[in-house]
């Protein structure tokens, strides 16, 4: 690499109802791979991504929340001082967007002020080849998310963790517009505490993330 | 109401009666004089051929004097760890005699010819084949109505006002019928009297109620070796259910849920991935192996480990590791606990340091860390806690549960690319009230299939980054120190070879051994390679078997100043089978031979595994772990 070009921290967090794919689309994000059967997320889960926007380099950190209703009251820990959220709703499901709305609302009151929100309606490929369909599967019509993401000014995208319909899309989406922040100095960016007298030059546990194809 | 008219088939099981102490009383199996004699090589295997020496006392039992002579045999060189030292050679022998005299005289109290097997169901001592299709009917789960009362178990959570929460088996419409039932008994019991309801017995049949108002949990088993023993087994199994519910739920949650409510359905604030632990737990407490299917592949795990753990008081089981390395997992935990980070000029605080005022500009990274664990294959590694608390064994195991309903590990291709996992979790015991936070990540080292994973446990839910940053410095740690990186993998791997061949005990089958103190055991590891099918039945075989062996009449001894339990049983089985258990307060050993071995062999052998395990508790268990 001649020049490395300036690396961006984002704190970005996932939410939306139980199953709808918000693992899924962090593991299509981050390992290009999808199951079939993904079992719920306890609690939350944390993982980095590095991603390329034009020339600039982001490095996502990423919470994945449990969509379970139980876990519910966790979730201001988690967007409080997020950059960016990706609101995710299954367009199968009309419960599921209902729900997203209740996020979104919940983002606007809660979060910081210049949060950047992605709404994003999951598992497009179920409905991709009947779309005109009447007995089609999907149950939240694309006009219905714009609509929604218009309103309340969000990114839009109708996204496939399965086929990888659109999902770097996302992500490369919400990079463009967050503005460029103060570059990344240490490995848990955001965070307040340098360690001091520890040792971490081991072996580089997670540090070598291939940047993503987009 | 469930019930089995069936009469209870005898089982083939033959116990021992109480012996005479008299030392020459032996008439049938072995003549006395042949291990008694003054064949001192034969002396030396009585008391395993390859301890140093073997100690002779003769006060304590006013058993006749022995002739025996000690041994002037050398040692035959044996791999280092075989080795006993001289102070471990513990068995004085008038207790070695006593366990002759015991096993002989038991035998001479049993039919020695083995009689051939009739087919002998496990499950209910009778003689009706187990084959896949009777396992559908009577042991997997089933949501269905139908089919319903032919379960063998059953598990019900309901509301005190009778509302089904969770049931093992059965829909809506046979459970409300039945949940009515059961909470109506439990209370008209309890308006008349102080007393809580506890079980109703009868013939093969046995219900069992733990009432934790809002809560009634009940277990219902028709199964054999459930049976055998008193109210403890089931009760320990309720009681497991409800440590995972306060676990996902904690008491005030389930407490406020009904507080105006009776009829408050907890169904809604558990969810679908609640209630298939809750199958996998009570499908492993019962019957060792649980179903895992999926929507393509039915798979089943099989794993006896639960309900063993159940049978020995809520035993947990470690991860066999030279002390050399525990010890230095161990110190690893110890100096995360002191590590320091600076603080960032705006968080350092003014504090008062004699007359003057300084910056306080460091702190402790890991002030909120609590409990950490090294698990590997459920096992435990290391365990750190503080000098002030301990977790209880029902609340580790809960934590364990937890922990292998998490996603895989190890299931992504790209090793790097695993997330970190953070949760809440109620550890009952502990506290039931509040949540403690679980910080989870793995460790794949080279040259092992498994993962290592290493779990935290904070008391602040703020603290993810502490505990990464843990984790991280205990991972370096770990990768950085050759020893630990290069002979941690070869000792964990090595923790899967069959212990009855390294102690060169052939005819014991299968053995589990239990440190009473730390409530903590080892077992053989159990292979299953068969079909699933096969694999099912012969875990439940094991756990029959055990159970069998610990119900079954024991006999004390007194041996110098230990109460000495010893229990010997044949079983007319498949080839035929001799348990033998032996115990005093500091262990219990539980051995399982095929076939009808002779009295020598068998104490022999046993004496080998007790002697062997004493001297290496230090690898075999972690005791009460690490403490900051
Ligand atoms: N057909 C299809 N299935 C999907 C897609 N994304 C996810 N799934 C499936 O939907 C199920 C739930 O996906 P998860 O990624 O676990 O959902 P989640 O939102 O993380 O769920 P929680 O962790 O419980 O909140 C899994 O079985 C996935 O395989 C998709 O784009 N198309
Ligand atoms: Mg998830």
């Amino acid at each position: 690499m001649s020049f490395a070009p300036s690396t961006t921290s984002v704190k970005l967090v996932l939410l939306g109802e139980a199953a709808v794919g918000k693992s899924s689309l962090v593991l299509r994000f981050v390992s290009n791979d999808f199951q079939e059967n993904k079992e719920p997320t306890i609690g939350a889960a944390f993982l980095t991504q590095k991603c390329t926007v034009g020339d600039r380099t982001i490095k996502y950190e990423i919470w994945d929340t449990a969509g379970q209703e139980r876990f519910a009251s966790l979730a201001p820990m988690y967007y409080r001082n997020a950059q960016a959220a990706l609101v995710v709703y299954d367009i199968t499901k009309p419960a599921s967007f209902i729900k997203a709305r209740h996020w979104v609302k919940e983002l606007h009151e809660q979060a910081s002020k210049d949060i950047t929100i992605a709404l994003v309606g999951n598992k497009y490929d179920l409905v991709a080849d009947d779309n005109d369909s009447d007995d089609s599967l999907r149950k939240v019509s694309m006009e219905e998310g714009k609509a929604l993401a218009e309103e309340e000014g969000l990114l839009f995208f109708e996204t496939s963790a399965k086929s990888s319909h659109n999902v770097n899309e996302v992500f490369v989406a919400i990079g463009s517009k967050i503005p460029e922040a103060k570059p990344v100095t240490e490995e848990l960016g955001s965070r307040p505490g340098n360690v001091g007298r520890i040792d971490l030059s081991g072996p580089a546990l997670r540090s070598n993330l291939s940047d993503c194809a987009c | 109401m469930i019930s089995d008219d069936k009469p209870l088939g005898r089982p083939p099981m033959l116990q021992s009666k109480k012996s005479t102490h008299s030392f020459l009383s032996s008439t049938a199996g072995l003549n006395p004089a042949s291990f008694l004699g003054t064949d001192a090589t034969t002396a030396v295997t009585l008391a395993s051929s390859d301890q140093a020496e073997i100690a002779i006392f003769e006060e304590g039992l006013g058993l006749a004097k022995t002739t025996l002579s000690r041994s002037s045999r050398s040692v035959s060189p044996q791999p280092s760890f075989m080795v006993l030292p001289p102070q471990l050679a513990l068995d004085p022998l008038p207790f070695v005699e006593l366990l002759h005299d015991f096993v002989n005289t038991s035998i001479a109290k049993t039919d020695d010819t083995y009689k051939g097997s009739k087919p002998f169901n496990i499950l209910t001592e009778t003689e009706e084949d187990i084959d896949e299709s009777y396992l559908e009917e009577k042991v997997h789960i089933s949501k269905k109505g139908e089919g319903f009362t032919a379960k063998l178990k059953q598990f019900f959570i309901l509301s005190s006002a009778g509302k089904p929460i969770y049931s093992m088996n059965g829909d809506d419409d046979v459970l409300l019928g039945y949940s009515g039932l059961i909470t109506t008994i439990v209370a008209s019991f309890e308006d008349g009297t102080d007393l809580l309801f506890r079980s109703i017995s009868q013939n093969g049949f046995r219900m069992v109620v733990m009432n934790k108002s809002p809560l009634i949990l009940v277990a219902i088993s028709r199964v054999s070796y459930e049976l055998m023993l008193d109210l403890k087994l089931l009760e320990s199994q309720l009681s497991s259910v409800y440590n995972y519910l306060l676990a996902v739920l904690s008491a005030p949650v389930i407490t406020k849920s009904f507080h105006n409510r009776m009829n408050y359905d907890l169904r809604r604030v558990l969810s679908a991935q609640d209630l298939k632990t809750l199958d996998i737990l009570t499908s492993m407490l019962t019957f060792g192996f649980s179903d895992t299917t999926d929507d393509e592949n039915k798979s089943y795990t099989v794993d006896p480990s639960m309900f063993i753990s159940s049978l020995l008081d809520d035993a947990v089981q470690c991860a066999r590791l030279s002390s050399t390395l525990r010890a230095k997992l161990d110190d690893i935990f110890v100096s995360c606990k002191r590590l320091k980070v600076n603080l960032p000029q705006s968080e350092a605080t003014p504090f008062l340091q004699g007359k003057l005022y300084t910056l306080e500009t460091t702190k402790l990274l890991a002030s909120d860390l609590l409990f950490a664990f090294l698990i590997y294959d459920n096992k435990i590694v290391s365990h750190l806690h503080p000098k002030t608390h301990c977790l209880e064994n029902k609340d580790i195991s809960t934590l364990l549960l937890m922990l292998s309903q998490l996603s895989p590990a190890g299931e992504s291709k790209n090793v790097q690319e695993e997330p970190d996992l953070w949760f809440p979790i109620c550890l009952a015991r502990f506290n039931d009230s509040g949540f403690l936070h679980c910080y989870v990540r793995h460790l794949h080292l080279p040259n092992l299939s498994r993962p290592l994973t290493l779990l935290l446990l904070s008391g602040n839910k703020n603290s993810f980054f502490e505990m990464k940053q843990s984790a991280n410095y205990i991972f370096a740690k770990i990768c950085k120190s050759k020893t630990l990186s290069s002979s941690l993998p070869e000792e964990l791997a090595q923790g899967y070879l069959p212990l009855t061949s390294v102690l060169k005990t052939p005819q014991v089958k299968h053995f589990i051994y239990k440190r009473r103190k730390a409530n903590q055991y080892i077992m053989d590891p159990l292979t299953f390679s068969k079909d699933t099918f096969e694999n099912i039945v012969d875990s439940m075989f094991i756990l029959y078997l055990y159970t069998a062996l610990s119900s079954s009449k024991s006999e004390e001894v007194r041996v110098g100043a230990s109460m000495k339990k010893l229990t010997y049983t044949r079983w007319h089985l498949k080839e035929g089978f001799t348990g033998f258990l032996l115990a005093d307060e500091k262990y219990e050993l539980y051995c399982l031979c095929k076939g009808f071995v002779t009295s020598l062999v068998l104490i022999e052998q046993s004496l080998r595994i007790v002697n062997w395990c004493e001297n290496y508790r230090k690898r075999l268990f972690i005791g009460p772990g690490v403490q900051f």
